[in-house]
């Protein structure tokens, strides 16, 4: 039997619920918009198992409702669906496809990259197959391999597509006025007006906005977007952590807790739910440390690799363990180069007067040119630091 | 706006992809087995997310699920669950008995909570906590291939824990196992194997010992003279062997005591690198460097690589120095057993025109091509 260094977690009290009492808030086959069809793709794949085109319609719909509702169990759900093909040489295009969604979403990009070039290949005149290579590559800050896709986009599904990607690749390489007018032009375009569109356009609008350093105008635009669809976990999130920043941060415990019960809340917004009662002294925050505490500890047991943002945060940011901070910080700049990552890999070499660990980030930056005005302070007080030295560490 | 869709979903991933996949806690069940007044007892706690995953237990269709609900399922819910996890003792199937069903809350959620009282026919002379006994979970792994259970056992003479996946379904549970002796034997016997099966601290060894019968000359190393006395060339072996185990003992101690956590990143080529740069020392002839001095400083780096072994492989929290020694023991019984093979072969065909050009020019040669390939293949080169 394996034994963990970690302690168990303590048991939990058992009780006897009133009948009527609600034990899950959130039926997963109940969503709105999807009552009866996830529900028929579940029974179809469940009858017929071995039926890839039934197993990839269910993996598709499970794996999109992981993206939307930020939730990994349904990443697991695409997964196990597709086990009997995780190593299959010969599969069509949407399955390697799919699986190199899968492999991405659980920090395998070399896979996942290999898998969409194996889709595109087969079909190249899917855009998402292109746009999900566009977006591996933005992670891993290959700006150049980035740029080629932007360019055969262009040439395959036409200049207007396209400048939606150039728009992104220009906020996140030092040119966020520009990006901003694109995106504007992008999200009032009569093409772009379904649901989904407006929240990642509001998004990425936003987004241009903040690294432009006009929070103002970004924070606006979310709160807009998110009255109209309040289920947008990425736009919750985002907003939750950037009131927090502002130090707005009642704010952000309303935008992050949103009349949700705490136990059913993300880790993520958990987080931020918790940096905003530290940051309000609302008395909820020794109940929301203790959640993400037991959290964590039951992430650890699982003995996992996959680093985890809201455990960075809550070691970086809520300062729970700076050391423990900086080292995982180390390690996850290796996998991915983000901006929130590069932001907390700063604060915690600079918490920590260990300025020059932190070099890897303004390499990064300065061959991207990435900057936004939170990180470009933390880069300069870095640069100011007497720990530093420039070049590598 | 259809192919738009779908570019817009890879912009998520590449801005906030973090922040999408890690937003939630993946799921997990929490099993425990305690011994409470000489009655086994086994409780499994599982969220009511996933149960309705699997059961989809929204009856009325409100979009919420009622502790009515629930119950009104009861019956297929128990069937369901004693058929997914197995107790046995001995080798033999557990009865758990009647299930008794109530709710626990936890950090993500409300849990179903089932809770069994087992019994287990055991010889009449073993106590029930002290038989072999163990569990086997596969509830929700076809729904869900990140699930997981996180088992607790509780007894009054041994307390563990254990993790179970699709890939490890089941575990045993056997106090006598926690036995400090029973640790150490068990580490003594990971720490042998890892050795032997890793080649690349077997090619760093050998490649550190193979000039130990030779006396350098300032001439190049294939007309070196074979030794004369057995003494100094033991003496130049366990200087090596004892320099090298000082090494990685203090960085695997570093290591698994948390006050190290170097990146797999760069441990993993520098060891491969280490097993270059001891082959090249053997054919720089006398400017070489000393080979205990590489021993003792590449040993730091082997100690790296010992302890992600040893964390992958896991530590018992009760039996950690037993578990620690018994590995660096195995280790060195390892290497050991290694230079017993390779001295009396070497110390025979020292005097060969063999020994030095194939075994030291040639071997040093390909254990350099070697390295270089694993240095390649571990930074992503190849």
């Amino acid at each position: 039997m394996t034994s963990l260094l970690a302690m168990p977690l303590a048991a939990q009290e058992r009780f006897l619920p009133a009948s009527s009492a609600v034990v899950l808030a959130s039926s997963v086959y109940a969503k709105e918009g999807r009552l009866s069809r996830l529900r028929q793709l579940d029974q179809t794949r469940r009858a017929q198992p071995q039926n890839l085109d039934a197993v990839l319609a269910y993996a598709r719909a499970v794996f999109t409702l992981g993206l939307n509702e930020g939730d990994l169990r349904w990443y697991g759900s695409a997964k196990a669906a597709l086990e009997p093909w995780l190593n299959a040489e010969q599969l069509p295009a949407e399955g390697y496809f799919l699986r190199g969604l899968i492999k991405q979403g659980f920090h395998d990009f070399r896979g996942g990259l290999a898998d969409i070039n194996r889709a595109i290949a087969l079909d190249a005149h899917q855009t998402e197959f292109w746009s999900w290579r566009f977006a591996l590559h933005l992670l891993q800050a290959d700006i150049s391999l980035a740029s080629e896709d932007t360019a055969e986009i262009a040439r395959l599904f036409g200049e207007t597509e396209a400048d939606i990607y150039r728009a992104i690749l220009l906020y996140r390489t030092g040119q966020p006025f520009q990006a901003v007018q694109m995106l504007t032009r992008a999200i009032r375009s009569p093409q772009n007006q379904d649901v989904s569109s407006q929240d990642w356009l509001s998004f990425h609008l936003g987004e241009a906005h903040r690294v432009a350093g006009q929070t103002e105008q970004t924070i606006a635009i979310w709160e807009d977007r998110l009255k109209l669809n309040g289920k947008s976990h990425l736009l919750r999130l985002s907003l939750a952590e950037l009131l927090n920043q502002k130090g707005q941060y009642a704010k952000a415990q309303a935008i992050a807790i949103n009349q949700t019960d705490i136990p059913s809340l993300t880790d993520a917004l958990l987080m931020q739910a918790l940096l905003a009662s530290r940051g309000a002294k609302d008395g909820r925050e020794v109940v929301l440390a203790q959640q993400m505490e037991a959290r964590l500890q039951a992430q650890a047991l699982r003995q996992e690799k996959l680093i985890e943002r809201p455990k960075l945060i809550y070691q970086i940011d809520y300062g729970k363990d700076l050391a423990a901070g900086l080292a995982l910080s180390i390690e996850n700049w290796q996998l991915q180069r983000e901006p929130a990552d590069a932001v907390l890999f700063v604060k915690a070499a600079l918490a920590l007067g260990q300025a020059q660990a932190a070099f890897p980030v303004v390499d990064w930056a300065e061959r991207t040119r990435y900057t936004d005005p939170q990180l470009r302070l933390l880069i300069q007080q870095l640069k100011a630091h007497p720990s530093w030295k420039g070049g590598r560490p | 706006m259809k192919a738009t869709l779908g570019f817009l979903c890879g912009l998520l991933c590449a801005l906030l992809l973090g922040n999408v996949a890690w937003a939630h806690s993946s799921s997990n069940s929490y099993l425990t087995l305690s011994m409470l007044a000489e009655h086994l007892t086994l409780r499994a706690d599982v969220h009511l997310r996933d149960l309705d995953l699997v059961f989809d237990l929204d009856e009325n269709r409100d979009g919420q699920v009622t502790w009515a609900e629930t119950q009104s399922r009861s019956a297929e819910i128990m069937s369901w669950m004693t058929q997914g996890i197995v107790l046995k003792a001995s080798g033999k199937s557990c009865s758990l008995g009647p299930t008794d069903l109530k709710a626990s809350l936890h950090a993500d959620g409300t849990y179903l909570s089932a809770l069994w009282t087992p019994t287990c026919s055991v010889d009449p002379k073993e106590r029930l906590d002290e038989a072999r006994l163990s569990l086997r979970y596969t509830l929700i792994f076809t729904q869900d291939n990140l699930h997981r259970a996180l088992l607790k056992v509780d007894f009054s003479n041994h307390q563990s824990s254990a993790l179970l996946s699709p890939e490890r379904p089941e575990v045993d549970v056997n106090a006598a196992d926690s036995h400090p002796l029973r640790v150490l034997g068990r580490y003594v016997i990971e720490g042998v194997w890892h050795i032997w099966i890793g080649l690349d601290h077997i090619a760093f060894l050998l490649s550190l010992l193979v000039l130990a019968p030779l006396e350098s000359a300032k001439r190049t190393v294939v007309h070196w003279q074979a030794a004369r006395h057995l003494r100094p060339v033991v003496m130049d072996v366990l200087a090596v062997v004892t320099a090298f185990t000082i090494a990685h003992s203090i960085t695997l101690a570093l290591t698994i005591t948390g006050l190290l956590t170097p990146s797999p990143d760069w441990v993993e080529p520098a060891i491969a690198l280490s097993v270059v740069l001891a082959a090249f020392n053997n054919l720089l002839g006398n400017s070489s460097l000393k080979r205990w001095r590489l021993a003792f400083i590449f040993g730091l780096v082997h100690g790296f690589g010992f302890a992600s072994v040893l964390l992958d492989v896991g530590l018992p929290a009760s039996s950690l120095l037993a578990a620690l020694g018994g590995f660096n023991l195995g280790v060195e019984l390892g290497q050991l057993a290694i230079v017993g093979a390779f001295l009396p072969l070497a110390w025979t065909f020292r005097k060969t025109d063999f020994y030095r050009w194939v075994v030291v020019a040639g071997g040093s040669l390909v254990v350099i091509v070697v390295g270089l390939f694993w240095t390649l293949q571990r930074i992503g080169g190849l």
